[in-house]
């Protein structure tokens, strides 16, 4: 395996069982809506959504080591982004006064809408701000944050800190934000003209997810994922070799939170309000036990356990109204007997954790190589099949 | 290559794997145990154990959706309690239902969820309750928040929610019937009683929330409208418990009387920190609206002693209603426990909902929402406050006003009650001038905001 | 609505119109309140985070515990306040003990795992008390002992004051404080626990007993708390969700401070407590509050090990 041409095999593994895996779950998942009622897809929906957050979270936490409870105000950023836009396209005739201010502002007393609402009636500029402001929300603590000797548990606790003052800077600007109610009583989501249906947003939503598990997954096999995972098991040790490991985070952290936001985009839509309760300090935790639950440093995983723990969640309900502390007592066993989360559980057979095995160590220019190798069909099919055979001698 | 070990270590050799899943086998059936203990017969060892869903039967099947855990189960569970309490009645033909026994012969199952004080999980879950369980309509919420989560999915589906809470007013929605007060029938009669017993400086105080501004702003205007003078109007973070600086802004303010729109457990925490700052009530008394026998009780009796709150409903009610409502409650959940105006209304608007379904069976037409809806505007309903009615235009209820002042005893003294029903407006006239809400009949679900541009005169209740 | 005018909406009302000296001493005075909270729930955090690096966010639920053991010794003995609060300790320290042998001591060297844990044990604590004792507020009295207030000054224009009760937790905080202190370096034990947070493989091979000097540590960290609720019992009401409440606030306040000496928590309650009292005195309190956290992470941002710190090996 050591010659030239052994080299070059092992380099370029191809992950069918991957995609394979991950083929056979987005087919399901694709079906899933017309086997189930309205209110399941309704769930998986939002379930889907909680997992891109979880997802998001578990680039920052389990490929970088950044623990955060921020994700949650992160979501709730672009959900409200989105709301606005919803809000304000309301037609005349739903809105309870008729003017083109929403009922929160008329009850807190303002008189015209605020310069920096307003420009949320366009759906460019309100996409736009669902991605950039917690973008840049993020970008902003992550330039304060890592440019120091901040780390570890400190940082986790400045996420904390974060999320409870925006929890309470937004439920004290009632005028702005709706308060405690959030922004509620919104209008259908409209794309050129048309009335999106539920389960045209389901699909938008399935479509997003898998992007971003793509892209998840394309990151973190990149030299660049590689970067991000030696910054977890040895900050110091990857920045005496010329990595700037500040930016790689700032980087990493803003994409997630742009990720984040989007999720809260199209939660709006679906659910038809956002509130302080997904800014809280509670929600922040439940998108971190996603994380933990599903293992850490697996995309798969942050979408099952927020798949599983919903549909726990609301089965046991029927059983018992007690049903938070079952959730507690899950959480207890997955932290003390499985510390690698339930995709530890996951035979290996189906590729979807042993990503760590694809890794593409000898390339030095971090993206590109990954670019041309997705080029070269002939190369990865070449290449596919003699992994294959070799897998069989195994 | 084979000498670089994976960076995440998966997996791992087959025993280990055994492992896993023998535990994983073992921590389900622990889980599995848990649910079993807790499950529908053992539920909590008080007398309050009631049957969490039931699902068998050709029964009707209505929604129960009250926090049991969480922040907000201090206040819900007692509403979910009055609601089981209507229900067991309704069934059994006991109480005001004695004679009938359900439906016309036909059970209430109650489909009874939690969405632990979470207002995504209202969402969720009143989501499950219509298009899984389908029911037929839908008991709960407490908070302004919760219910403006579950408005959506109401209006997008078509089904009616019983809203047993005094609330801020503003809405107009064919979707909900407000069992609780309206703002005229909370705040107008107790401003003047202040202003009069008290004197003309008052101190606004709320959660930090939509109702209790809502609430502040339409009682400051009346204030005004009433000769008085607005010294202070403060908001603290919803849940706090510390209140010190408020308290010390009370101090140099020297208004007359506060008053108080602070709610939860809230209530016992300023009521205690007041009095432990040395303001009784004789210096400066508290009018409170969301102040009941409740939350009195859960500060000990002598911190509310000698102030007062503005409610529809009071345990102290001489009514012969009342006294068996009370009496009953207490047998079914135990001697300790108080009632107040909030799970009255949760008990009432339980019969307001079964009358209106027995209206439907009666005429032969099915349980639809539409039918229900219609059944249930004007309903009348010998309440334990008094005579109480479904105002058939905008779907809120006559509700009596009353004014009491707390004893030691942690009853109040009922020192000023209307002679019958005040008759519901949504819209604080101070505010909004000669705004109602007249659904058609029959609703077909348009706008019903009307502006008339008039003084609304107070009407009462005419049996 | 221009851009400096929503800048100023930050300040939600016009603060008051003239600051009132009076009024303003006996804010700060009264603030002396708050910093005595936010001091005896923050103790507890510091041993166990400080000494022990546990991330416990089950912290609010030892604090619950320890007002429900008043709760009960009040209404089944009809003991006094003042009583109970040994065995609010007890109570709390024996649960605590028993928490650390079966779940925080298989997580030693990950912290962030505690964190997953403990925040599982806070939703099972919290849910087990609700299932004994039922979501209703339970009422518990103030000592019979401790009424009323203490005038420093009073004219016409005002009063200085403050509630005895006030003034007794603070000094149950600074005793608690005191004690903390003496044990951790004035007795053996202390000397071991400290020599296990400096360097717990030297402890370790120098004979030291880890395991049980991690026991013994993290339930007296557990009764700190519980001592804390029940002296926090009476201003509120008691429900299993109350320790949610401080949670935050602990550990703003033991991460402002530093937890390396156990000044760094008297530090950080006194900077938070009185800097959330002035403001929300001029604003109010939600800005307080915004104003108090942003603060809080700027701190971390550049003194990420508190304002009191020692060297140490890693």
């Amino acid at each position: 395996m050591e010659d030239a041409l052994g080299r070059a095999r092992v380099q370029t593994v191809i992950p069918m069982k991957l995609l394979i895996t991950s083929g056979a779950i987005f087919l399901i998942l694709a079906i899933f809506p017309l086997v189930a009622g309205p209110f399941q897809t309704n769930l998986m929906a939002k379930l889907l959504l909680f997992g891109v957050l979880g997802i998001s979270l578990d680039l920052v936490w389990g490929f970088t080591g950044i623990l955060s409870f921020a994700h949650g105000v992160f979501f709730t950023l672009g959900g409200y982004a989105m709301a606005y836009y919803l809000k304000l396209n309301l037609s005349a005739a739903a809105n309870t006064y008729g003017v083109a201010l929403p009922d929160f502002m008329v009850w807190n007393g303002l008189k015209e809408l605020p310069w920096f609402i307003a420009p949320l009636k366009f759906f460019p500029l309100a996409a736009l701000a669902m991605v950039l402001v917690p973008a840049g929300f993020a970008y902003i603590i992550g330039w304060f944050i890592f440019r120091s000797k901040v780390s570890g548990v400190y940082i986790t606790i400045i996420t904390l800190a974060i999320s409870s003052a925006l929890t309470t800077f937004f439920i004290s600007q009632q005028a702005y934000t709706g308060g405690t109610n959030g922004i509620t009583d919104v209008a259908k989501l409209q794309l050129f003209g048309t009335v999106i249906p539920p389960l045209g947003i389901y699909y938008i939503i399935l479509m997003f997810a898998t992007f971003v598990m793509a892209m998840g997954w394309w990151l973190t096999q990149s030299n660049f994922g590689l970067i991000l995972r030696s910054i977890k098991e040895n900050e110091k040790r990857i920045s005496f070799l010329g990595y700037d490991v500040a930016s790689f985070k700032i980087f990493v952290w803003t994409l997630s939170a742009g990720i984040a936001g989007i999720a809260g985009g199209l939660f709006v839509p679906l659910n038809k309000f956002i509130s302080p309760v997904y800014l809280a300090v509670a929600f922040g935790t439940q998108v971190v036990i996603w994380v933990a639950v599903g293992g850490r440093g697996t995309l798969f995983g942050p979408v099952l356990a927020a798949i599983l723990l919903g549909q726990v969640q609301n089965s046991v309900d029927r059983i018992t109204q007690d049903w938070q502390l079952i959730v507690g007592v899950i959480l207890l066993i997955v932290v003390l007997f499985f510390p690698n989360g339930l995709m530890g559980l996951v035979p290996k057979q189906f590729g979807l954790t042993n990503t760590s095995s694809l890794f593409i160590p000898r390339s030095t220019s971090s993206a590109g190589y990954v670019r041309t190798e997705m080029l070269d069909w002939v190369g990865f099919i070449r290449r596919s099949l003699s992994k294959l055979s070799r897998n069989r001698r195994r | 290559m084979k000498s670089r070990q994976p960076l995440i270590i998966l997996g791992g050799m087959s025993r280990r794997r055994f492992i896993k899943y023998g535990s994983l086998a073992l921590g389900t059936s622990v889980v599995a145990a848990c649910s079993n203990n807790t499950g529908p017969t053992g539920e909590s060892p008080a007398p309050n154990a009631s049957p969490v869903a039931t699902t068998s039967g050709d029964g009707i099947k209505v929604g129960v959706m009250y926090s049991t855990t969480g922040s907000i189960a201090i206040v819900e569970k007692s509403l979910q309690d009055a609601t089981f309490l209507a229900v067991e009645q309704i069934n059994e033909g006991k109480g005001p239902w004695s004679g009938k026994q359900g439906i016309k012969g036909k059970k209430i199952d109650m489909v009874v969820v939690n969405p632990d004080s979470n207002w995504d999980l209202y969402n969720q879950m009143s989501k499950r309750l219509i298009d899984e369980d389908k029911v037929v309509c839908v008991l709960g919420c407490y908070t302004s928040a919760s219910r403006k989560s579950v408005l959506p999915v109401f209006e997008e589906k078509d089904k009616i929610l019983y809203y047993p809470v005094y609330y801020e007013g503003n809405e107009c929605s064919s979707n909900v019937f407000y069992t609780g007060a309206a703002p005229n029938q909370q705040i107008t009669d107790s401003i003047p009683f202040c202003v009069k017993n008290f004197g003309k400086k008052g101190f606004f105080l709320g959660s930090d929330y939509i109702y209790p501004k809502e609430s502040n702003r339409i009682a400051k205007a009346e204030l005004v409208k009433a000769g008085g003078e607005v010294v202070g109007d403060e908001y603290a973070a919803l849940g706090t418990t510390e209140f010190i600086t408020i308290i010390n802004k009370i101090k140099q303010a020297k208004p007359d009387f506060i008053l108080s729109n602070i709610v939860g457990d809230s209530i016992p925490a300023f009521y205690k920190q007041l009095k432990d700052a040395g303001i009784g009530p004789d210096d400066i008394t508290i009018m409170a609206y969301p102040t009941t026998e409740e939350e009195v009780l859960a500060m000990g009796p002598e911190f509310a002693q000698g102030h007062y709150t503005s409610f529809n409903y009071f345990q102290s009610v001489d009514t012969p209603e009342n006294k068996a409502f009370v009496e009953q409650f207490k047998a079914k959940f135990g001697q300790d426990r108080v009632t107040n105006g909030v799970m009255e209304a949760a008990y009432f608007q339980t019969f307001f909902m079964a009358q209106a379904m027995e209206k439907c069976v009666t005429e032969g037409k099915e349980l639809t929402t539409a039918n229900l809806r219609e059944a249930t505007r004007g309903q009348v309903f010998q309440a334990p406050q008094g005579t109480v009615k479904v105002d058939p235009d905008n779907y809120h209820t006559y509700l009596y006003s009353r004014i009491g002042k707390w004893k030691e005893d942690g009853q109040a003294e009922i020192v000023f009650s209307t002679k019958a029903a005040v008759r519901p407006i949504p819209w604080s006239q101070a505010l909004y001038k000669g705004r109602i809400c007249k659904h058609p009949t029959p609703d077909d679900r348009s706008n019903s905001i009307v502006e008339t541009k008039k003084d609304i005169p107070i009407e009462y209740l005419q049996v | 609505m221009d851009f400096f005018s929503s800048l100023m909406y930050l300040a939600a009302e016009p603060p008051a119109k003239t600051i009132d000296p009076i009024a303003m001493t006996s804010q700060m005075l009264n603030g002396i309140g708050i910093v005595g909270i936010l001091l005896l729930t923050g103790l507890g955090l510091a041993i166990t985070f400080g000494v022990m690096r546990i991330i416990n966010l089950a912290h609010g639920e030892f604090i619950m515990l320890g007002a429900y053991t008043t709760f009960l010794l009040q209404k089944h003995m009809k003991l006094d306040l003042l009583l109970t609060i040994p065995f609010a300790f007890i109570a709390t320290a024996i649960i605590g003990a028993i928490l650390e042998l079966t779940i925080i001591r298989r997580l030693y060297g990950r912290p962030l795992e505690t964190l997953l844990a403990t925040w599982g044990l806070s939703i099972v604590i919290q849910g087990v008390v609700k299932l004994i004792f039922t979501a209703q507020l339970k009422y518990v009295k103030a000592p019979a002992l401790i009424k009323g207030n203490w005038t420093l000054f009073e004219n016409s224009s005002g009063t200085i004051q403050i509630s005895f009760y006030r003034l007794f937790i603070i000094g149950v905080a600074l005793a608690l404080l005191g004690l903390t202190g003496y044990l951790l370096y004035m007795t053996p034990l202390g000397r071991q626990i400290r020599a296990v947070t400096q360097n717990r493989d030297m402890a370790k091979c120098l004979g030291v007993n880890t395991s049980l000097v991690d026991m013994f540590t993290f339930a007296y960290g557990c009764g700190l708390a519980g001592v804390a609720g029940a002296v926090i019992s009476p201003l509120k009401s008691v429900a299993p969700p109350m320790g949610q409440d401080y949670l935050v606030d602990a550990w703003m306040t033991v991460v402002t401070g530093g937890v390396d000496k156990l000044i760094g928590v008297l530090a950080g309650s006194f900077i938070i407590g009185q800097s959330s009292a002035v403001l929300a005195y001029l604003l109010n309190d939600p800005t307080a509050r915004v104003i108090v956290l942003a603060a809080v992470i700027i701190l971390i941002r550049y003194r990420p090990e508190g304002l009191f710190t020692v060297q140490k090996r890693g």
